[in-house]
């Protein structure tokens, strides 16, 4: 009964989200599947591991069928999250809402105990979490990881190399491996494959966290070694090499499917005896239940009258269907949805943006090609990464050139100081600066790196237009000037002055592009 | 009591027997605990410590001698084994690099040290710094002299301000430092002192941190901090003090001759310092003799000959210099040589003679560069009077057998200045008698001065009359 529940919560969240493995598929690497799949997967994983393996009901007594009456509490939750996440606008709330709900309805419908139905509401709580918010922190721990393993091949193989923060840079050549160190590829199919062999294995849960650290082991491993490759075949290359990122990919995924399920043998073949051990208490244990809740009474039906299920059913399909309505309002899948800008057009808007604003005391503004601290991280939420960059310099004030640049497509607001500590820069406490209007986004910080960089930045979030959505997208506007000297007062109040002019400048860009019609509609 | 010794061989083996055996006892009630029959009957909290002490007991056991004991297994537990080999192979390799990576650290960044110093030493500055960014943030490794040697790098790539940074960190005004570094800050606040540009409270805490810096210095010559000394005593108001640690330092090095002819100038005592950079030179020279491939020695006489104002034998120096090594420091060298002679030369509007042959060698050396070009307006583009005195010059340069083509080719443009223009025809041509590829002087050099010509239009006109001129002559020799 309980793998039951778990594959149809399982397929509910793969349907849920659609348009995340549409986006995913449509990618030349399938290393997109979104981390909320992920959890959406662990979500039924972890509940079957939890109840089936290790509770039996009878023993704690806690044999009671689930009742209309305890049903009503969840459902009541369930719809001040639905209240909550469209008060709010955040989808994550809205999620869960609608997950109790099913959990409720999946709990009447497959008979299952009061232990059970609390479970899955504590489960639906925690399963569609936003992790966009964290997930470049996962990412920054594991490339960190990765990149240090990459290093130690090349020590071995002699290839001279050096680290800035999470990337390496090769000593033979200008050559900063930004693409192969955005983040960790492979990361959630990899896992959720691995979990869902364990799940159809009918793993227990210490099996579990053994064959997911295992698993990540790998993962981290086979991206150590990509980057290692890479770097190598590179090394005293005057040319950028090109390589079919495609059959790595492959490559790895099979290489962490494999060492994962080599990993699972040795685990199987030292607990062989306790394995058997196992089965034989279970068959016990399942005896026991079976001889234990014969005695009680089954079947909602012998508990709760009709008028009770026709409500709980009415606010199931209510919450779902109220729940399910305002996401697809908000993801764009219906007619005339949401109007804000697409990645791709954010793209087409930058590479067309002239600075038409003659700026003042001499400063000359050019755009840069092809940065070497420029990359696309692979934990973004669009299919796209918009990066640009441009230089200001001024002939009077020598040494005082700075960057404006403006990275990614947001939904979820992260610490802007996120793209320079990747690259090894350590940021001091933000500040908000004074003349950069009212705007409460926007902050300054200092930074430094090795023993002579230093760097102050300020930063402040563009949202893009779009009036009637609430949870608009944003990208990041930087204006950084970098020395080997502290940056001065002085120096920082020029910043502080050209900053907002520049902001408006790119801000007036895009809204120029709304107001002419191009916004569009992108699945996250 | 002999025979308590005797037999105390004896007790002990039987005290070591017993200890074994009280321990055995011991532990084998613990692990007794790990085995499934025993940790059934285990009841309550002591039981359950026990049965969990044993359990991890037994699996390590399991664990430790399981690549042997997987050979014995029956079956499929035989074939899981098989299948686990792959895991345990690759988990082993990484562990193992990761323990030889670490135990090796030290070794591995020894590498790129030595990988630094090479490149500094080969002048690769650019490859230095790179193969330093790998242990300059590493704590433990980056010492003093080895950050030192990260400024080095710095400052030969090209990056000075980075690597003044490093040097400025190496060498605080709170706390000893490194004394190289010191001795380069105290360089730095003599070259502040000198330029005399500040006084008052700035200059008494410029002299300040020198006095710091200079107390700290180490790591250098004695004599390149006695040096520092003497000017220390100079700006503290004892010049005699400072002339005897001077003389002393310059006794035992003459490459110190510079220094100290020009305080010696300072303090009035002209006749001495000359003097002095003659008898320097003296010394200098005799040294050169005997190693003519030392550039340090070379390129100190060639300075201390130019403070004398010896152009002609500084240049004759540096032209040996370049026969010598036949590299392109050498020819870098006298170019910057060059640069500053003509400097010198421009400086006298008189000194027709040396602005003559500036220019002539400077057309030879590095054809009609923008510098160069520069150079010949300053020189030409003067009242007539002047390009008179110059000309007379360009005619003995010619008398004296001076790069004939050249001096031609100058003296076609003095003619065309003062309006005759025919003759400074008849001076390309035999510019180009002599050598052909005067031809590719001529326009840019006319081109420079019409430019420059601006607000003289008849000069402009003269000259312009003189291209095209040029021009009729060059295409009826191309079509005879």
């Amino acid at each position: 009964m309980d793998w039951k529940i778990g594959l149809i919560f399982l397929g509910l969240g793969v349907l849920l989200h659609l348009p995340t493995a549409q986006w995913a598929l449509h990618w030349d690497s399938f290393s997109w599947i979104g981390i909320e799949l992920l959890l959406w997967g662990l979500a039924p994983i972890a509940l079957v591991c939890a109840g089936a393996r290790n509770f039996n009901p009878s023993a704690r007594g806690e044999s009671h069928r689930a009742t209309i009456s305890s049903i009503y509490p969840c459902l009541l939750i369930a719809f001040a999250s639905l209240l909550w996440g469209i008060y709010s606008g955040t989808a994550g709330w809205i999620l869960r809402g609608i997950s109790i709900a099913v959990s409720c309805f999946l709990v009447l419908l497959l008979n299952s105990t009061n232990q059970r139905l609390y479970q899955m509401v504590a489960l639906g709580m925690l399963a569609p979490v936003s992790t966009w918010t964290f997930a470049h922190q996962i990412h920054w721990v594991g490339q960190k990881l990765a990149t240090a393993l990459a290093g130690s091949v090349l020590d071995l193989r002699k290839v001279y190399h050096f680290y800035k923060g999470n990337v390496i840079g090769l000593v033979s050549t200008d050559f900063l491996e930004n693409q192969q160190c955005s983040g960790v590829r492979l990361f959630g199919t990899s896992l959720l494959l691995v979990l869902t062999l364990g799940f159809l294995s009918g793993y227990s849960w210490f099996r579990m966290v053994y064959l997911t650290t295992v698993a990540l082991f790998w993962i981290v491993v086979w991206n150590a070694m990509r980057i290692a490759y890479c770097v190598w075949m590179q090394d005293g290359q005057s040319t950028l090499i090109q390589h079919n990122f495609v059959l790595y990919d492959v490559v790895c995924l099979l290489g962490i499917l494999f060492f994962t399920w080599s990993a699972d043998q040795f685990y199987s073949a030292l607990s062989y005896k306790e394995k058997d051990s196992d089965k034989e208490s279970e068959k016990q244990d399942a005896a026991l239940a079976d001889s234990a809740l014969g005695n009680v009474s089954t079947g909602p039906t012998s508990n709760a009258s009709l008028l009770g299920l026709v409500l709980s059913g009415v606010a199931i399909a209510g919450i779902v269907g109220l729940g399910g309505w305002q996401l697809y309002r908000w993801f764009g899948l219906t007619n005339g949805g949401s109007r804000t800008l697409s990645s791709e057009q954010v793209d087409q808007i930058l590479d067309g943006l002239e600075f038409k604003t003659s700026l003042k005391d001499g400063w000359v503004i050019s755009r840069t090609q092809g940065a070497a601290e420029g990359f696309a991280p692979i934990f973004r939420p669009f299919a796209r990464w918009p990066h640009e960059q441009w230089e200001l310099t001024n002939e009077r004030l020598k040494g005082s050139a700075m960057k404006l640049r403006v990275d990614g497509l947001w939904t979820d607001a992260i610490a802007p100081q996120w793209l320079w500590q990747w690259y090894g820069w350590k940021t001091g406490a933000s500040t908000l600066p004074e003349s950069t209007g009212p705007n409460q986004d926007a902050v300054a910080f200092g930074m430094s790196r090795s023993i002579v960089e230093e760097g102050y930045v300020i930063t402040k979030r563009l949202y893009l237009p779009d009036p009637s959505d609430s949870r608009s997208r944003y990208v990041q506007v930087s204006l950084v000037q970098e020395s080997v000297r502290p940056i001065a007062d002085p120096q920082q109040s020029l910043q502080r002055d050209l900053f907002p002019a520049l902001y408006d400048e790119i801000q007036g860009g895009f809204n120029a592009s709304h107001s002419t019609g191009q916004a569009g509609i992108e699945a996250p | 009591m002999l025979r308590f010794l005797a037999e105390l061989p004896v007790l002990i083996i039987a005290w070591l027997s017993d200890a074994l055996e009280i321990a055995l006892r011991f532990l084998g009630r613990i692990f007794r605990f790990g085995d499934q029959e025993e940790s059934e009957q285990s009841t309550g909290f002591s039981g359950r410590i026990r049965r969990a002490i044993g359990q991890c007991f037994w699996f390590l056991a399991r664990l430790i001698t399981y690549p042997f004991a997987g050979f014995f297994f029956r079956g499929r537990r035989f074939w899981m084994f098989l299948g686990s080999i792959p895991f345990f192979v690759a988990w082993l390799g990484i562990f193992g690099l990761l323990l030889a990576v670490v135990l090796n650290h030290e070794r591995i960044l020894n590498r790129y040290l030595s990988r630094a110093q090479n490149a500094y030493t080969k002048q690769l500055g650019t490859l230095g710094a790179r193969y330093s960014l790998r242990w300059i943030d590493d704590q433990d490794y980056a010492n003093a002299d080895r950050k030192f040697l990260y400024s080095l790098v710095e400052i030969q790539a090209g990056q000075n301000d980075a690597g003044e940074r490093v040097l400025e960190q190496l060498s605080p005004e709170d706390s000893a430092g490194l004394g190289i570094a010191h001795f380069w800050r105290a360089g730095k606040c003599a070259a502040e002192l000198d330029a005399e540009s500040i006084d008052g409270p700035a200059r008494q805490e410029a002299l300040k941190r020198f006095r710091w810096h200079l107390s700290h210095a180490s790591g250098v010559r004695p004599a390149q901090i006695a040096v520092l000394e003497a000017m220390d005593a100079y700006w503290d108001g004892k010049p005699e003090q400072a002339q005897s640690k001077y003389r002393e330092v310059w006794q035992a090095d003459p490459l110190q001759s510079v220094g100290y002819a020009s305080l010696l100038k300072r303090l009035g005592n002209q006749q001495e310092s000359v003097q002095v950079l003659q008898e320097g030179a003296q010394r200098v020279a005799s040294v050169l003799r005997t190693d003519p491939w030392n550039r340090t020695i070379r390129y100190q006489l060639a300075s201390i000959l130019e403070a004398k104002e010896d152009w002609g034998r500084a240049e004759q120096i540096f032209m040996e210099g370049v026969q010598i090594h036949r590299d392109a420091e050498a020819s870098v060298a006298y170019r910057n040589f060059l640069d500053r002679r003509t400097s010198a030369g421009l400086k006298d509007p008189n000194a027709f003679r040396e602005q003559a042959y500036c220019l002539v060698r400077l057309l030879r050396t590095q054809g009609a560069t923008p510098s160069t070009l520069d150079v010949a307006s300053r020189t030409f583009l003067r009242s007539d009077l002047e390009v008179a005195g110059l000309q007379r010059e360009l005619n003995q340069w010619l008398v004296e057998g001076l790069d004939l083509p050249i001096v031609h080719l100058c003296l076609a443009v003095c003619k065309v200045i003062v309006n005759e223009v025919d003759s400074g025809v008849w001076h390309v041509e035999q510019a180009t008698r002599y050598d052909s590829s005067m031809q590719n002087l001529v326009v840019p050099i006319c081109d420079h001065l019409i430019l420059r010509a601006s607000e003289n239009r008849p000069l402009q006109k003269r000259l312009d009359d003189w291209k095209l001129a040029l021009e009729q002559k060059s295409q009826k020799q191309v079509v005879p």
